[in-house]
């Protein structure tokens, strides 16, 4: 990989967060991670290199729609890449998350951390909104 | 009753009818008090105790009109029984089946059987809007059949379908709670095998593969568990897509040829040589399931024979018939074979019913799948020949 990528890893189960982390940092990635929605914000306010967010749909604090919703508010993070995660498959919240302006999602249990990977990097690599001017 | 003997008896035939005795009048006048009060009585007792039950009964004559109408009767469709009795029972009784959702006519519930039995219907009269009823309806019929009556009763069964919307929600909530473990075993699993460098002994594939296999299982209950609860919720969403349903019949069927030869069942795929062009719109991977359900529940109650897939192009529809040479399905059965955990008695006794992915779910889900899917599914069965499931998928209408 010719450039290293920065994601930020929002989720709130410990072993799920500690294991992407350690996943994407074995691929060569800069891994963040967040354990709320809040935690998230903050995280995102601070940093200013952030490629892309995988953001989980239910948080504590303040929930992975309404966290979707603030960086899409804001004109400061609006196109930043945000992929939505779940463990529910076949659901409709997941479709409205769509709705709601992310990039994309991923399932968690039902994908594997390298089908994780694949679609991080195909969204990376393919912008799929325009870069901050 | 009246057929019931009275205590004083009068055997008017054989009276010597002298009315001027007065002693004979005397007797056939206290005889006919007796028998009139005997009768009174029992009336009585019978309607004490149509008025005390807390189940509404009426009942109706051949032409519908009410005949009996309890006092449970009267508070709930606020008509007296003097006003209902003569009165035609569709002008007073309002009631409406529950699954359809359609309001029922006294047809619909009343001589069409011997028993009738609606599971849950709603009445619809002010005030009692969130109350279930089950309506049980049976007739006697005059012997020269010129008069019949039909006795109706609905009972209140309001608190028991709220204990079966808890046990839904309470499924629902353990399923979704059965999730992030599930995907922290799998995915723990796959780092598991990832990051290990070493090549794993074939002892410890077989291992890994076994709880791979399992958690895979695991999955799959869960999936089902939760889709009950949207079918029951009507949430079901499907992701629809175009693909050649043909194609993955196949690819499904394949799968099922080692275990149908594990247990020496034939398994009988359809070659044809032509590609058929069998282009329909589903959710694929509800489709494929609803496919495994049929065939791994062929395979499984098929003790010896074989297993026959067939795939046949109808005029709007495509249909796929499972034809299994198993013990058959029991009539009294056929009514619970689609529904929730509705598995044949039969299906209990089996060997490898109890063992296996079996929920007895399967079937209640798979129709639910392919009727979102605007298909339909039935079978045919036969005792000790074999049953036939099939299912229709209807074709892509031509832009």
């Amino acid at each position: 990989m010719d450039k290293k990528y920065t994601l930020l890893i929002v989720e709130d189960e410990t072993s799920q967060r500690m294991l992407y982390k350690e996943y994407f940092e074995m691929e060569n990635f800069n891994v963040l991670t967040a354990a709320d929605g809040q935690e998230a914000l903050d995280v995102i306010a601070k940093e200013k290199h952030i490629d892309m967010v995988l953001l989980d749909l239910m948080l504590p604090k303040i929930d992975g729609v309404k966290v979707l919703e603030k960086i899409r508010s804001n004109p400061e993070t609006k196109n930043l890449i945000v992929y939505m995660m779940t463990v529910l498959d076949r659901d409709a919240v997941i479709k409205k998350a769509y709705d709601l302006d992310a990039d994309g999602y991923l399932i968690k249990g039902a994908m594997n951390p390298d089908q994780i990977k694949t679609e991080v990097l195909n969204a990376l690599n393919n912008p799929p909104r325009k870069p901050l001017q | 009753m009246p057929d019931k003997s009275p205590p004083i008896s009068l055997d008017i035939k054989n009276l010597n009818m002298n009315s001027n005795d007065p002693q004979m009048l005397s007797q056939i006048t206290k005889a006919l008090y007796a028998n009139n009060f005997e009768l009174e009585t029992e009336r009585s007792r019978i309607q004490n105790i149509l008025v005390n039950v807390s189940e509404i009964i009426f009942a109706v004559d051949q032409d519908f009109k009410i005949t009996i109408f309890n006092k449970r009767a009267e508070e709930v469709f606020g008509k007296s029984h003097e006003e209902a009795v003569g009165r035609f029972a569709s002008s007073y009784v309002k009631v409406a089946d529950d699954e359809t959702k359609k309001e029922l006519a006294p047809p619909d519930y009343t001589f069409r059987d011997k028993q009738i039995y609606i599971p849950r219907v709603k009445i619809l009269a002010k005030g009692h809007e969130g109350e279930y009823y089950r309506l049980s309806s049976s007739f006697i019929e005059a012997e020269d059949k010129s008069r019949k009556e039909a006795v109706i009763i609905l009972s209140n069964i309001t608190a028991e379908v709220e204990l079966d919307k808890q046990k839904d929600e309470f499924i629902s909530i353990a399923s979704h709670e059965l999730k992030t473990p599930i995907s922290i075993v799998s995915n723990n699993l796959w780092m598991f095998k990832h990051v290990s460098k070493k090549k794993f002994s074939k002892r410890e594939d077989r291992f890994l593969g076994e709880m791979e296999e399992g958690l895979g299982r695991l999955q799959k209950i869960v999936n089902n568990l939760l889709d009950i609860s949207r079918i029951e919720h009507g949430t079901l969403t499907l992701n629809l897509e175009t693909i050649n349903i043909y194609e993955e019949f196949l690819k499904t069927a394949d799968n099922f040829k080692e275990s149908a030869e594990s247990k020496n069942l034939d398994l009988i795929i359809p070659t044809n040589k032509k590609k058929i062009e069998a282009i329909a719109q589903v959710d694929k991977e509800r489709y494929i399931e609803s496919l495994e359900n049929f065939i791994g529940n062929a395979i499984k109650y098929t003790a010896q024979g074989k297993i026959t897939l067939k795939f046949e192009d109808q005029s709007d529809s495509y249909k796929i018939s499972i034809i299994d040479t198993g013990p058959g399905i029991p009539s009294k059965d056929y009514p619970k074979i689609f529904t929730k955990f509705g598995r044949a008695s039969e299906g209990l006794k089996l060997d490898g019913a109890t063992s296996g992915n079996s929920t007895g779910l399967g079937l209640y889900i798979t129709k639910n799948y392919i009727n979102s899917m605007n298909g339909e599914a039935g079978f045919d069965s036969k005792i000790g020949e074999g049953t036939t499931f099939w299912f229709t998928i209807p074709k892509m209408k031509k832009a």
